[in-house]
């Protein structure tokens, strides 16, 4: 799209209802000096007919673009817009053409080198007799990482090709302590970015995102090549599968085939969060903001919600004229369908419904439910296209990423093949780091804790994701690899109940009311006081222990669980209310077995304490003043 | 950026406490000889500092939030503010007390990331508001780009419940902004209150800093030691009396350091007059022994008025000016509203009957188990405290003991006549004792409200004294 003068004008005699309103300045619509924004679009007339058929659309498509295409050479000579052109035209003609290659954008070089390689990982001497399964599909950097068995053969052949010729030694030789820092500090940053970033920046996708992500680039591809094919989209899955990684990799990959000309982007990204965009004005007003980030058009804080909604739409249709697109990513799905009228999703999916629009909905959402909590009026213009992501399966070990400690190895493991630049470590650091990593990868002790957490369900992508940063956050301490006993600290830390840290730092006085507050909710006790807990305590003061203390000082202590989040208030006004605080109801908000771990690894507790929460029944005598 | 402070961060010690230890080989980078200095600062935080520092790594690093945990006066803010301070990178400190609506506390985060600062020529009001979180973030969005910034927000369990939690938990995610964040809160990460809404807050990194122990407390007192005290004498003190008696019942660095340097010179005085030698352990704690439980009494008392719950108790009971006075004024009326009211939120309603028509006294009988049976009753039902009641029960009880009082002291003898012409007077007198929060509205229908009464027992017994009503004999509870 080409802005008329560099920047749209605002009308200034006219209501500020269709101030922001993008006006095309074919002679059918209107004159040059009503002109807001200047769409030279090619060939409208020929694609707005076939809308209804969708079927012959593909077929119809080649020569009608053709003839617009040509028209287009006449009217405006400008060479980046035939590229342009011509780049969409072998775009399509590759989809029709070779309908197998739809989802690879190019890759096959790459697959091929890839398996060209590990034919020859294969051939070696050292390789092992199980066999790799090939990444199917897989771009760019797919050759770098593999499962641990393939680290450690890589691991061995880098022994037995280094041992004759460098040193004689079976470690490779030490680096110089500076290159090892600078090695250490890139691979820091370069891991960091990895894992930090939404997008994953370069990690290999697991065989289900694979899918998923191919699926949803298809449809998505469709939706920009082909007018009137107008897709929504829904990705399911539970927290931590990986939903915004294949969304945000799909639009990235979307944005790179087409948006071949920074100038004029042919699709645009309009990424909401149920978070935050679930109200429809502020929904509206970041569309509209995004859109003429997208697209170049300036931006109106003013505009009212009409306004949005109109522009919204106008955007829309001018956007489809110049054959440029819109994809809509909705993070946090449920919440857009949790207000009482929908009006973000209806409003949305009702604009795809029109012909002459060019735009996607995708949706993502952790309820699998999702579908049936949308209205009526808004499920019957969702296209229930949907993709279900499924967690790993602790058992799989079919796939190159599917288990866990191949998925973490994946994660953390350094590329080997450049070295020295300002992006990748040195490779001699490089074969350290992913030889370390997969020695401890092989430990046993560690694979049954991995396997304990994913039973646990605490093995998600994302919580995996959060291990492996622990460990290279720890590895950097030290500038050298990622070892054994930092992945053992951070599958330790993954599972680890951070309430009991809470508790194994109380006082001894706020260890007493606690307990008594269990203790009285043993005995069928819903909601305790101050009172209560008093009197459970104060019965303590006959079994001659030394911690007795005044009720002043068990009415801090009782603050302090409150402050702690230990004890809640069952009606969360109490705090505010001038009551008798003394009354007021509270709850535990912990465990039995929480507070007995607690216990045994606080460093003062009496013996007597212990007992007291144990039993209901202490016998005084036994337990006198420790 | 800076909190105006007074408190003493806890467990911070003079620079020169330790000689910087060199554990490192020759080798040592820079971040190693940052964490062993930072580490002879704060004894028995190695562990914490070191954790920090690895998440904050290389400068410019990226790194996940940050949530450090552990209970007050462990050092949590004051060492991430000196670990900053010796890695020489600026931060903003954002404490979400003072931000307790989500649009204010991303602003104000905003607000650091620009290093605007407030003045008094724009009133305070720093860079432009906007509406809405959403717009807060897209102003963020280009705030934050290129270097790393870091932002400490501390006492976090406040906005616990609130979304802005989850937004700032995904910052990175949204809106790609370079910063790090740091949370600092009291409540643990675990506690479900965090977890909120199907986990839609993406956990943490998490670090806790634990309670110390009573031998690293006695340390950093000890370290903390002021100028010109005989220092055999004061570990003495630490180790005979503080430790085992006032660091059991709080761990406070504040409070116990005060507590020690009010009760050294008294430890010091036989030393001083020369009645017992300095080196005679057993004779001085002998002779200390006594004052040191009496201080222990009003270390645990004076604690208490530090707590929120202190001001309270003061405006409620009042303090005592004489036996059988109150140090406010009500009006007659309200005196015995109140009592009724007392009366009526302890005992149950089945007693009205038996306390105020005399034809049922006396009238039933009961074993001895029964009575023992009803005493245990009536002590659980005063622990479970008051219960509400309803207007009409209110009044019943206020003309009931009214006449009580008139016969026996023959105050208001024709009581019977005025009652219909004083309802509206006592109605009057009700909402009065509201919109004073002696009384307060519970939940009730509205042709029916009912009321809870916020009155102590302590203070009902002076208002019953006051008045010469003996409440013995009117609240049983069963």
């Amino acid at each position: 799209m080409r802005v008329g003068g560099q920047k749209p004008l605002l009308r200034t005699g006219n209501s500020g209802r269709r101030r922001r309103r993008p006006v095309v300045s074919s002679p059918a619509l209107s004159s040059p000096s009503r002109t807001d924004i200047e769409i030279n679009f090619d060939d409208d007339d020929s694609q707005s007919e076939d809308v209804v058929q969708n079927s012959k659309r593909t077929v119809k498509k080649l020569p009608s673009s053709k003839k617009a295409s040509a028209g287009v050479a006449k009217k405006i000579p400008s060479p980046q817009k035939a590229a342009q052109q011509n780049q969409r035209r072998g775009a399509k003609q590759g989809e029709v053409g070779t309908a197998v290659l739809s989802n690879t954008n190019g890759s096959r070089p790459a697959e091929q080198g890839h398996k060209s390689a590990q034919a020859d990982a294969c051939n070696t001497p050292g390789a092992m007799d199980c066999e790799v399964p090939a990444i199917a599909g897989t771009p760019e950097a797919a050759g770098r990482l593999a499962s641990p068995e393939a680290l450690t053969r890589l691991a061995l052949n880098e022994r037995s090709a280094a041992g004759p010729a460098s040193t004689s030694g079976p470690d490779p030789p030490p680096l110089a302590p500076a290159a090892r820092q600078q090695a250490a500090a890139v691979a820091q940053r370069l891991l960091r970015k990895r894992l930090l970033d939404p997008e994953g920046a370069g990690v290999v996708l697991r065989p289900d995102l694979e899918a998923a992500r191919a699926k949803l680039f298809k449809q998505l591809s469709a939706t920009v090549e082909t007018p009137g094919a107008n897709t929504s989209y829904l990705i399911i899955g539970a927290r931590g599968t990986g939903k915004t990684l294949v969304g945000e990799r799909t639009v990235a990959q979307l944005c790179t085939k087409y948006n071949t000309n920074p100038e004029s982007p042919v699709v645009g990204v309009v990424r909401l969060t149920g978070l935050l965009h679930g109200a429809e004005r502020v929904a509206f007003r970041e569309i509209a903001r995004q859109l003429c980030a997208a697209f170049n058009v300036t931006f109106s804080r003013a505009a009212s919600l009409a306004d949005n909604l109109d522009f919204l739409r106008d955007m829309l249709k001018e956007l489809r004229k110049g054959h440029k697109s819109v994809v809509f990513v909705l993070d946090e799905f449920d919440l857009f369908a949790k207000p009482v009228k929908q009006t973000v999703l209806y409003n949305l999916l009702d604009a795809l419904q029109a012909s002459n629009i060019q735009a996607a909905v995708v949706g993502l959402s952790a309820r699998f439910d999702v579908m049936d909590i949308m209205e009526k009026r808004v499920k019957s213009r969702f296209s229930h296209r949907r993709d279900v992501l499924l967690e790993l399966d602790a058992a799989a070990c079919d796939g190159p990423h599917s288990d866990v400690p191949s998925l973490l190895s994946a994660m953390l493991a350094l590329p080997e093949e450049e070295s020295g630049s300002d992006v990748l470590p040195c490779a001699a650091f490089c074969r350290e780091w992913n030889a370390s990593l997969a020695a401890a990868l092989q430990d046993g002790d560690l694979l049954k804790q991995l396997r304990l957490l994913a039973d646990k369900g605490l093995a998600t992508p994302a919580d995996l994701n959060q291990i492996a940063l622990a460990a290279v956050m720890r590895a950097g301490r030290e500038a050298g690899p990622v070892q054994l006993p930092y992945l053992q600290a951070a599958v330790a830390a993954a599972q680890h109940r951070s309430q009991v840290d809470s508790i194994a730092s109380l006082g001894i006085l706020e260890l007493f009311i606690l307990v008594a507050a269990l203790r009285l909710h043993r005995r069928g006790y819903e909601r305790v006081n101050f009172e209560l807990l008093w009197a459970e305590y104060a019965k303590t003061s006959g079994m001659h222990h030394s911690d007795v203390y005044s009720r002043p000082a068990a009415a801090r202590a009782f603050q302090r669980l409150l402050d702690a989040a230990l004890l809640v208030y069952v009606d969360a006004r109490s705090e505010r209310r001038a009551g008798l605080w003394e009354f007021s109801g509270v709850v535990a908000r912990v465990e039995e077995a929480e507070v007995a771990q607690a216990l045994n690894q606080h460093g003062q507790c009496p013996p007597l304490l212990k007992n007291w929460l144990a039993k209901d029944i202490v016998h005084v005598g036994s337990y006198a003043d420790e | 950026m800076h909190r105006g402070s007074t408190r003493t961060p806890a467990g911070k010690l003079q620079e020169d406490s330790h000689p910087a230890g060199s554990l490192e080989g020759p080798g040592t980078s820079r971040s190693t000889e940052v964490c062993s200095k930072l580490c002879s600062r704060w004894p028995a935080r190695r562990d914490q500092i070191c954790a920090v520092l690895d998440v904050l790594g290389e400068p410019n690093a990226l790194m996940p939030p940050l949530f450090i945990y552990g209970g007050p006066s462990t050092g949590k803010t004051a060492i991430i503010r000196d670990i900053f301070m010796e890695l020489g990178r600026s931060y903003g400190y954002v404490s979400c007390v003072e931000y307790g609506e989500p649009k204010a506390l991303l602003q104000a985060v905003l607000n650091r990331l620009k290093g605007k600062k407030r003045k008094s020529a724009d009133g305070y009001c720093g860079e432009g508001r906007s509406e809405q979180i959403a717009e807060c973030l897209v102003s963020l969005q280009g705030a934050a780009k290129g270097p790393m910034k870091y932002i400490v927000l501390d006492h976090v369990e406040r906005i616990r419940e609130s979304d802005v939690l989850a937004v700032l938990l995904r910052l990175r995610e949204l809106t790609g902004a370079t910063i790090g964040l740091i949370l600092i809160s009291q409540v643990a990460w675990g506690c479900n209150a965090f977890e909120f809404d199907t986990q839609r807050c993406r956990r943490p990194h998490l670090i806790h800093f634990p309670g110390y122990k009573i031998q690293d407390l006695l340390k950093i007192l000890e370290l903390s030691m002021p100028a010109g005290t005989d220092a055999q004498l004061y570990k003495q003190l630490l180790s005979t009396f503080i430790g085992p008696m006032f660091a059991r019942c709080s761990s406070r660095i504040e409070d116990l350091q005060r507590v020690a340097q009010q009760l050294y010179p008294e430890y010091l005085r036989p030393v001083r007059e020369g009645r017992i030698p300095a080196s005679q352990r057993q004779q001085l704690y002998n002779a200390f022994k006594d004052k040191a439980v009496a201080a222990k009494a009003a270390f645990e008392n004076g604690l208490h008025n530090q707590l929120s719950l202190g001001d309270a108790a003061a405006t409620r009971g009042g303090s005592a000016v004489a036996d059988h006075g109150l140090d406010f004024e009500l009006p007659f009326a309200s005196k015995f509203l109140l009592l009724a009211a007392y009366v009526c939120s302890r005992n149950k309603p089945a007693l009205d009957r038996r306390l105020f028509d005399p034809s049922m006294r006396g009238s039933r009988r009961r074993g001895a188990m029964a009575s023992d049976k009803q005493a245990e009753a009536a002590a659980e039902a005063k622990l479970r405290g008051p219960h509400t009641f309803p207007l009409e029960r209110l009044m019943g009880t206020y003309w009931e003991l009214l006449y009580a009082q008139g016969e026996h002291q023959g105050v208001c003898p024709n009581a019977e006549e005025h009652r219909d012409a004083l309802s509206a007077d006592v109605f009057l007198q009700i909402s009065s004792l509201v919109s004073l929060r002696f009384l307060s509205q519970a939940e009730g229908e509205l042709d029916e409200p009912k009321y809870a009464c916020n009155v102590s027992d302590e203070l009902a017994e002076r208002i019953a004294k006051n008045v010469k009503v003996s409440l013995k004999d009117y609240v049983f509870y069963v």
